[in-house]
């Protein structure tokens, strides 16, 4: 862990994943509009 | 990791203006954050979130109902439209117009739908400065009750294309 390239990608790769994770959850939970 | 090994005892602790002004800033993050969640529940400004997916021909068509049932006169082309008090009312955003005027009560509430046709708008309701996104494929749902009467106009007030400056709507509260 004392690899600063490493500590770099995962930096970005971590927040990548998870925040793009996260919104697919989101999206995915959205109901259907029922209009009343 | 540092270029070469700090000499033992580099560090010095803050002290005396530096440890004051650190401790200024501190304070400071600590006061904006909790004024995020203070005013969440006090500004009365947040929206539910409440928030359904639709298909943006099934709004308009929705809207089109809304209209024929709920109609109630046409200004410049554009339909007058008068809902239950406690009830639905629908707001449809489209380059580059809001469409139906609304017609609202002081004092009732009303649950307000709102979509758009085409990409993102922005509903912003003048002059009491009432903001909101409005997303194709989204049913948003927000529940107002006017305090007042007049008539309030409503800008878009997200960069939506060549008319932009021209998108313009209507909300008309009577006593």
């Amino acid at each position: 862990m004392d690899n600063p390239w490493l500590l770099l990608a995962l930096g970005v790769l971590v927040p990548f994943v998870s925040y793009t994770l996260w919104g697919w959850i989101e999206i995915a939970g959205v109901k259907p509009a029922t209009l009343p | 990791m540092s270029i070469s090994t700090p000499a033992e005892g580099w560090f010095k602790a803050p002290s005396g203006g530096e440890r004051a002004w650190i401790g200024l800033a501190l304070l400071w993050c600590v006061v904006l954050t909790l004024a995020m969640p203070y005013w969440h529940y006090k500004g009365k400004q947040n929206s539910t979130g409440e928030s359904y997916r639709v298909e943006p021909a099934a709004f308009q068509a929705r809207v089109d109902r809304f209209v024929k049932t709920n109609g109630v006169g046409e200004e410049k082309g554009v339909a007058i439209v008068e809902p239950s008090p406690g009830g639905d009312a629908y707001l449809l955003a489209q380059m580059w117009r809001f469409s139906p005027i609304l017609k609202l009560r002081k004092g009732q509430s009303y649950r307000l739908h709102m979509s758009s046709l085409d990409l993102q708008h922005g509903f912003s309701v003048q002059p009491v400065n009432l903001n909101f996104q409005i997303l194709p494929g989204y049913d948003h749902v927000i529940t107002i009750t006017p305090t007042m009467s007049g008539v309030f106009n409503v800008i878009c007030n997200e960069f939506c294309g060549i008319g932009h400056h021209t998108m313009t709507g209507k909300i008309i509260v009577e006593d």
